[in-house]
């Protein structure tokens, strides 16, 4: 694989990003008064879940090019960002856990961020999961990407619905509301890092996705041509 | 009202395989072609594609409506039918219903009685209230039949039409094919049907379309041997 | 008639037609209700949770189980005999054949939901006459919300080689927006007060997804 400048610029201000992220974050920032040091992991949780949206949103618009066109190249560049969401969504759900249990006593709390976060990690697996199983090689980007984008069109609901849901229910656990703890211009640059950080490690990987997904497509070619040949004689 | 269609350079892949590889044709009104070929030949494909059914992976098909190039598949549809052994049609509905069903669906407004007039045609108005599900293969191949003649297509694509029928059922099927301004496209492995109706040969073997004849330029003989040939060739290849 | 008239009556003549004379997905759904109905009875009151409250979550996990069910059955029934390649050689608009699909699903699912109310009102002793408009447009909408996902997700899953399984694993999270607004707005309506941030809710959603099947069945419509 030839690296293009493109991909280079990419990847080192992607390097020096996470580094300076990491240097805030887990340095600079100071520990958050109310739960100390555990707050930290938060840059990281909210700097996953940006990317999953934003990988979501390019889902539906892969998948409404490729159905406009028919261009085989959109639907790879849209199961590259899927299954990239999939991953940054796992985060997501590994790391609440890990800084809930500290602060609210408990690994799960059904907050309408988690319970939200669940669905839209479940409906990316659903998204991933059913190319696996369409036989028929013609029509698996046509039909994952009809699916793509009614998932995508869920998510904004899912997000109103649990929103809606939780102002008229009281919430199992008060404390620990994320906006509450930044006060120190530090923990706004550390978040902004980490956001950024983050964005850039999801075009990198995607990048390299969609060049893997269209080296294979190259070599598939490459085998019926080759095939044709071995026919000929 | 005339339906022709040209295609050019047709090819479908399923990932690896290849079904149909750069395929060129043209169906002229008044055309009645046998599309015959072994197993595999790529033949139900070529049909589906030129049925509407399937997107070729590349290449174009050019459907002409009364001369005009159509690019709405809905407006090509009104004018095809496609019969295959699979009967699509509703097996807890009667043969009447499954009717009155493609009736609206095909906004043709035809009344109860000519609908019945359509299931005598081909000897099954007695059976009209009769639930599809309890129909023998042939009866139900029967009833396909006047499903497919219901919207007076322009052209049929037959995908072995005379599978389960019995003789009085072939013979009544065989004149609906043989009345005159019917123009199909029929694929069959029955080689004298293939031979005694048609008026063009299509021969496919592996994918291509190896042979395109019409009927004045092939003997049966010679039929019967390029027909066996094909099969021949792909046994030995 | 107009194209749409027809396609309209075509489908609905169709499936009710279908539906009336097996009776599959009525009774087998019906059934599985009432079991499921049982089976919340005991887990609630052997978890200490006050049965009386369960009404509307119970109804709308019949709704859930057994709409899965039937949306299902109703598809299974079209590839019977390869007849919804019938549907794609049909000169009918994608669009307006799968608001018909919508409409008779949605009209069958409703039928059911008649059916279970007497039986929630008894089981959970829940006063359905609260405030029994608002009720009415919980559930109708409710419904609507969650058929609309459903009739387009059943045709992407019948493509694949699992799809019994599939077909819930996909759906479910694709129609949590819809269930927690169903029950919800059902919840509030049954203590007779006003639901109305949820029936707007509802009103949004089925008018986007409404929309978003409109434009996309078009692409089922292929082999």
């Amino acid at each position: 694989m030839k690296l293009s400048i493109k991909d280079l610029l990419i990847f080192t201000l992607l390097t020096v990003t996470m580094e300076l992220a990491l240097i805030w974050a887990l340095q600079i920032a100071p520990p958050d008064r109310m739960q100390g040091d555990v707050q930290r992991i938060f840059y990281f949780h909210l700097g996953s879940i940006w990317p999953g949206f934003l990988a979501f949103f390019y889902v539906m618009y892969g998948s409404a090019r490729y159905l406009a066109g028919r261009d085989l190249h959109w639907d790879r560049k849209s199961l590259a960002s899927g299954e990239i969401g999939l991953v940054f969504c796992t985060i997501v759900l590994t790391t609440g856990p890990i800084w809930a249990k500290p602060t609210w006593g408990v690994w799960w709390s059904w907050d309408a961020r988690l319970t939200s976060t669940v669905v839209l990690w479940l409906i990316f697996l659903g998204y991933i999961n059913l190319r696996h199983y369409i036989d028929d090689e013609s029509k698996r980007p046509r039909i994952s990407a009809i699916l793509g984008i009614v998932g995508a069109c869920v998510v904004p609901f899912v997000y109103m619905s649990t929103r809606l849901f939780e102002t008229q229910h009281p919430k199992p656990v008060i404390m620990g509301d994320e906006d509450s703890g930044i006060k120190d211009p530090n923990m706004t640059i550390a978040l902004v890092l980490a956001m950024a950080a983050f964005t850039l490690l999801y075009i990198c990987l995607w990048r390299i996705a969609v060049t893997q997904f269209q080296a294979r497509d190259r070599l598939d070619k490459l085998k019926t041509r080759l095939s044709l040949l071995e026919d000929e004689y | 009202m005339t339906l022709s269609i040209q295609f050019h350079q047709l090819t479908k892949q399923f990932g690896e395989t290849i079904a149909l590889w750069r395929a060129e044709e043209q169906f002229h009104p008044g055309d009645r072609i046998s599309l015959l070929g072994h197993n595999g030949a790529g033949k139900s494909t070529l049909l589906h594609i030129l049925a509407t059914l399937t997107k070729p992976t590349s290449g174009t098909v050019t459907w002409h409506l009364d001369g005009e190039a159509c690019s709405d598949v809905r407006r090509v549809r009104a004018r095809l039918s496609f019969l295959s052994h699979e009967p699509m049609l509703y097996p807890d509905l009667t043969a009447l219903e499954n009717l009155q069903f493609i009736n609206r669906l095909y906004r043709r407004g035809l009344s109860d009685s000519e609908l019945v007039g359509l299931l005598d045609q081909v000897g099954m108005a007695i059976h009209k209230d009769r639930l599809f599900r309890t129909c023998s293969r042939g009866m139900q191949q029967r009833i396909s039949l006047a499903r497919a003649l219901l919207p007076e297509p322009e052209m049929l694509l037959l995908d072995e039409p005379f599978s389960g029928l019995d003789g009085e059922g072939v013979a009544r099927m065989k004149d609906v094919f043989t009345r005159a301004h019917t123009c199909w496209l029929m694929v069959t492995h029955h080689l004298q049907h293939g031979y005694e109706l048609a008026n063009r040969f299509w021969i496919m073997n592996r994918g291509r379309l190896v042979h395109s004849l019409h009927k004045s330029d092939l003997s049966y003989e010679a039929y019967l041997k390029l027909c066996q040939g094909s099969k021949m060739e792909a046994r030995n290849s | 008639m107009s194209p749409v008239v027809s396609v309209f009556s075509a489908m609905l003549h169709k499936d009710l037609r279908r539906e009336l004379r097996s009776r599959e997905i009525f009774i087998s759904s019906f059934l599985f209700s009432i079991i499921l109905l049982t089976v919340i009875y005991f887990a609630s009151t052997s978890s200490g949770v006050k049965y009386e409250l369960m009404g509307a979550g119970a109804l709308w996990l019949c709704i859930t189980f057994s709409g899965t069910i039937g949306l299902n059955r109703t598809h299974q029934s079209e590839m019977v005999n390869n007849c919804y390649r019938g549907l794609i050689l049909s000169p009918a608009d994608g669009g307006w054949l799968y608001l018909a699909k919508v409409c008779s699903n949605w009209l069958l699912l409703s039928a059911m939901e008649v059916l279970l109310l007497p039986l929630i009102a008894l089981f959970f002793h829940v006063d359905l006459l609260q405030s029994p408009g608002w009720l009415a447009l919980s559930l109708l909408l409710g419904t609507g919300g969650f058929v609309a996902v459903g009739t387009l997700v059943v045709v992407i899953t019948a493509n694949t080689r699992m799809k019994d399984v599939l077909f819930p694993v996909v759906q479910l999270p694709l129609v949590v927006p819809a269930l927690i607004a169903g029950v919800n707005s059902t919840e509030v309506a049954l203590r007779g007060q006003s639901p109305w941030n949820w029936i707007q809710f509802l009103l949004a959603l089925n008018v986007v997804f409404l929309s978003v099947g409109f434009l996309l069945y078009e692409f089922l419509l292929e082999e």
